[in-house]
């Protein structure tokens, strides 16, 4: 029978375009996290959303699992799959609109982020949100998880750019969202027509489907971009801090690269005309300066690390390959939950880890990376039973992962299942994937 | 085990990805063979990576295909550049090679190189009957030994009679090495090491029958070979100074060449500037021309784009390596530059055929064949072999 499936899915991607090969298989066996590796039976690298049509409903005939991956620089696992096809989306790598008319740009889901940044950048556009790891990272994935990253309070997250969304559902039809949905109108409004269906892919990391294209909000290339550095010595006074510029929009982003005890590095990034940048920065220090543990460092560092982001956001990891155990948390909840995990991470005889935050509007994303070298496996033994534990506990002390994948699946069946949320995704599941062949098994559907 | 010694860097890889594509900062693409591949995982830095923790864990055997994946690399060191953790991608591709060669597994293409050297001290077979090597520079001994390699003499000896010319123009009590052997560079290359080991022998023996002060090279493989690898070796280790052509000249051309007054784009060869740190000499000693305008590429010094030749991939990968010489002759196009100047024979030659056959509006040109000419003529000279 293998055969005959390589046969039938090099019909519709052609012969060159599909493996089974050990070896090949064997670099789609994990992401950039530290779930233990999953071999799929195929890999396949489509062209169109036609052929992903196609693959899918081959699937749903052979009953073969299928997983979409982008650049499989995502950090749970969600790309993998164990025996079954791998849909590599990195074909599908065309910006396909930039509509300055009603400020739009479609993609398909395989480019890459900065590709498309830097495209548009050369028009004198940006778009809201882009990960770290965008050199790898690609926007079907990023809209999946629903990523977040540079932006993250004026932009909000990956999920807040959507306007519209194309997708091969787990049967095998084709769908447009939000007013694309209309065969006659462009993709230019995302709340309209009906219920907003772009709803169920955000967030959903392949297990209602595969996106194909997708567009995204575009904004004008902003006259400044400003940032500025703070050190603090005083955690809460930091949380408290970054609560006001979030509550009063002051900023792109702020990013808190270190939290350390005693030590909280943060930076922020404000644009905009320079008057406007001009006023919000000095509200910034007006906001800062109530707090005296908290002193400035200038605008020096973080501008030159903005020049050269989309390389340097990878080095940190030369500390070696990290579980992540990353999620959202109220203001209020940031400082208990840093020292809690803390003590996890030292309990379990952790040498190098990093806890970061990335403030969202309403909270924010609160980073706990956990470092070792792959060959050691001893302390990769010890990493996962920390990130058991603190998935656990993000989720006992009312967090929420917005990236789940496989790594979270036990965790979010634990703390939700029964719940009318979990038992009405699992009833989703049940009616638009009915032989259970999409991405199985993420997010522990 | 020659992987053991790399296995630290190999479990390092974080698996980030940043090694594929960029699109930004003047790299469109990392690995420049990549898009001409059927682009799987293991078709750039990533994936060989991958595949090198499965050769060291001994997790999968190796078949034809694994080693063609393996070989589309020019080993030319452009994800190393990119590699945001900074892993030592050439030397765990490098040693990769070493180990499976080690183990007797080699690509069925680069067979006939490995015979070829081994028995004619030479990849491209027994010496042919003309001389390339003019009379006036084939002395037993001089002060300087000019080393022009295998594919110097063999696809481009327009190379050789130029060096002896600007050598001569310069007034310099040299020599050029006559006996038709090769460095050993291209075994070294493709993990070869023991083919290498005794053809470097064989070559050190004869340079060493001359006892030169200075050996010049405008080969970067060889330059490499002699100045570092042999080093490297108690058998070959020597004591002569090894420069390259563009190093040598730098002091001696200076108020001594005509104008030329054209736009020129220098391409830097891999084993010259990612290998070796070589970026400023060639394009010091392009400086000193009078008139000539000095125009970069798009990816120029670290991230310059390879030609698509080195790593032995020429030998296995030909089409891939003509796909990739037109990514990198687009660039050079694109600066409107009249001369794609180079030193390293086989990033030119690469150039020139791809130049003539597409019957591009640019000339081929290398470092020696052009300065020789500056130093001779100056404005309204062909410089180029090539068109
Ligand atoms: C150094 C570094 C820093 C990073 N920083 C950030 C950051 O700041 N913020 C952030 O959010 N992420 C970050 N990431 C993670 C990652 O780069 C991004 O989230 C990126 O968008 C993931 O893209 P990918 O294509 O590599 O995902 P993959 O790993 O390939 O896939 C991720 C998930 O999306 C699903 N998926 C992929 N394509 C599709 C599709 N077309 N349709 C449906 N589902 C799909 C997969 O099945 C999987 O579940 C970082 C990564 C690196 C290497
Ligand atoms: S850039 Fe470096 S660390 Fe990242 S995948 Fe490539 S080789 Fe590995
Ligand atoms: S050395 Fe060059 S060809 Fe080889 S993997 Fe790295 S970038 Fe690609």
């Amino acid at each position: 029978m293998t055969d005959e499936i390589v046969r039938r899915l090099a019909e519709i991607v052609g012969e060159e375009h599909v493996t089974d090969k050990t070896f090949i298989r064997a670099a789609y066996t994990q992401d950039f996290g530290v779930q233990p590796p999953r071999w799929p039976a195929y890999v396949v690298r489509p062209g169109s959303a036609e052929e992903i049509a196609a693959v899918v409903r081959l699937a749903n005939e052979y009953r073969i699992p299928i997983t979409p991956r982008g650049g499989g620089s995502a950090q749970e696992g969600g790309c993998q799959s164990e025996g079954g096809i791998v849909l590599e989306t990195l074909r599908l790598n065309r910006i396909l609109a930039i509509d300055e008319s009603a400020g739009t740009v479609t993609v398909e889901a395989g480019i890459t982020f900065v590709k498309l940044m830097a495209e548009l950048e050369k028009r004198g556009w940006k778009i809201g949100i882009a990960p770290s790891g965008a050199m790898a990272g690609t926007p079907g994935a990023h809209v999946s998880r629903p990523g977040v990253g540079w932006g993250n309070i004026k932009y909000v997250c990956q999920g807040d750019q959507v306007i519209a969304l194309k997708a091969v559902l787990p049967t095998g039809e084709i769908i447009s969202t939000g007013t694309r949905a209309n065969p006659n109108a462009r993709p230019f409004f995302r709340y309209a027509l009906g219920p907003d269906l772009a709803g169920l892919f955000i967030g959903a990391e392949g297990a209602f489907g595969i996106l194909t294209e997708i567009t995204l909000r575009m904004y004008p290339w902003p006259k400044q971009i400003y940032l500025e550095r703070y050190i603090g010595t005083n955690l809460r006074d930091a949380v408290e801090i970054f609560r006001q510029i979030a509550h009063h929009n002051l900023v792109c982003y702020i990013s808190v690269p270190v939290i350390e005890p005693e030590h909280i590095l943060f930076d922020v990034n404000v644009e905009g005309d320079p008057p406007e940048v001009e006023h919000r920065v000095q509200r910034i220090r007006d906001i800062v300066r109530q707090y005296p543990s908290v002193r400035y460092e200038g605008p020096d560092a973080p501008s030159r690390f903005w020049e050269r982001r989309w390389f340097l956001t990878g080095e940190e990891f030369k500390q070696g390959i990290a579980g992540a155990v990353n999620y959202f948390l109220p203001f209020d909840k940031l400082e208990e939950a840093t020292y809690i995990m803390r003590d996890i991470i030292l309990r379990h005889g952790i040498q190098r880890f990093a806890q970061q935050m990335f403030p969202e509007p309403t909270g924010a994303e609160h980073v706990n990376l956990l470092f070792h070298h792959s060959g050691d496996k001893e302390e990769y033994a010890k990493i996962h039973r920390a990130i058991g534990e603190m998935m656990d506990k993000a989720l006992e002390l009312g967090g929420a992962p917005y990236s789940k994948g496989r790594q979270w699946a036990p965790y979010l069946e634990k703390h939700l299942g029964g719940t009318g949320y979990w038992e009405t995704l699992k009833a989703l599941k049940r009616a638009l994937d009915p032989n259970h062949i999409m991405n199985p098994g993420v997010l522990g559907l | 085990m020659a992987l053991e010694r790399f296995a630290r860097y190999i479990y390092d890889c974080t698996r980030c990805g940043f090694c594929r594509v960029w699109g930004w900062e003047g790299v469109e693409h990392v690995c420049p063979t990549y898009p001409h591949t059927t682009a799987w995982d293991t078709e750039y830095a990533r994936g060989r990576v991958r595949l090198a923790r499965a050769v060291l864990e001994k997790e999968l055997d190796v078949t034809p295909d694994m080693l063609e994946h393996i070989y589309e690399c020019t080993l030319c060191g452009n994800c190393e550049v990119h590699c945001p953790i900074e892993l030592p991608l050439v030397d765990i591709f490098h040693a990769l090679r070493e180990e499976l060669a080690g183990g007797g597994c080699q690509l069925q293409t680069h067979e006939q190189i490995t015979f070829f050297i081994e028995r004619y001290d030479n990849p491209y077979g027994p010496k042919p009957d003309e001389e390339v090597v003019p009379e006036y520079a084939r002395k037993e001994t001089a002060e300087v030994l000019f080393f022009p390699g295998c594919t110097n003499t063999r696809m481009a000896p327009e190379e050789v009679e130029a060096v002896a010319e600007l050598f001569q123009g310069l007034g310099l009590d040299f020599a050029i090495f006559d006996d038709d052997t090769c460095c050993g560079f291209p075994l070294y290359e493709i993990g070869q090491m023991e083919g290498f080991r005794r053809a470097a022998a064989r070559t050190m023996e004869r340079i060493r029958r001359r006892q030169p002060k200075i050996i010049v090279a405008s080969c970067p493989a060889c330059y490499r070979a002699l100045k570092e690898l042999y080093q490297q070796d108690e058998e070959l280790r020597h004591d002569f100074e090894v420069q390259h052509l563009s190093e040598f000249l730098l002091p001696r051309v200076p108020g001594r060449l005509k104008p030329l007054v054209e736009k020129v784009t220098w391409h830097d060869p891999c084993v010259l500037g990612r290998h070796q740190g070589i970026y400023e000499e060639p394009r010091e000693v392009l400086r000193q021309v009078p008139g000539l305008e000095l125009v970069e590429m798009e990816s120029h010094h670290e991230n310059s784009l390879c030609c698509g030749a080195g790593g032995g991939v020429f030998f296995s990968r030909q089409d891939v390596a003509v796909k990739t010489v037109e990514s990198r002759l687009e660039q050079a196009l694109a600066t409107r530059a009249r001369y794609l100047v180079t030193s390293c024979p086989n990033c030119y030659v690469r150039f020139r055929q791809s130049i003539r056959k597409g019957r591009r509006p640019i000339r081929p040109a290398s470092l020696a064949t052009l300065i020789n000419e500056v130093l001779k003529h100056g404005t309204d000279t062909d410089a180029s072999s090539g068109d």
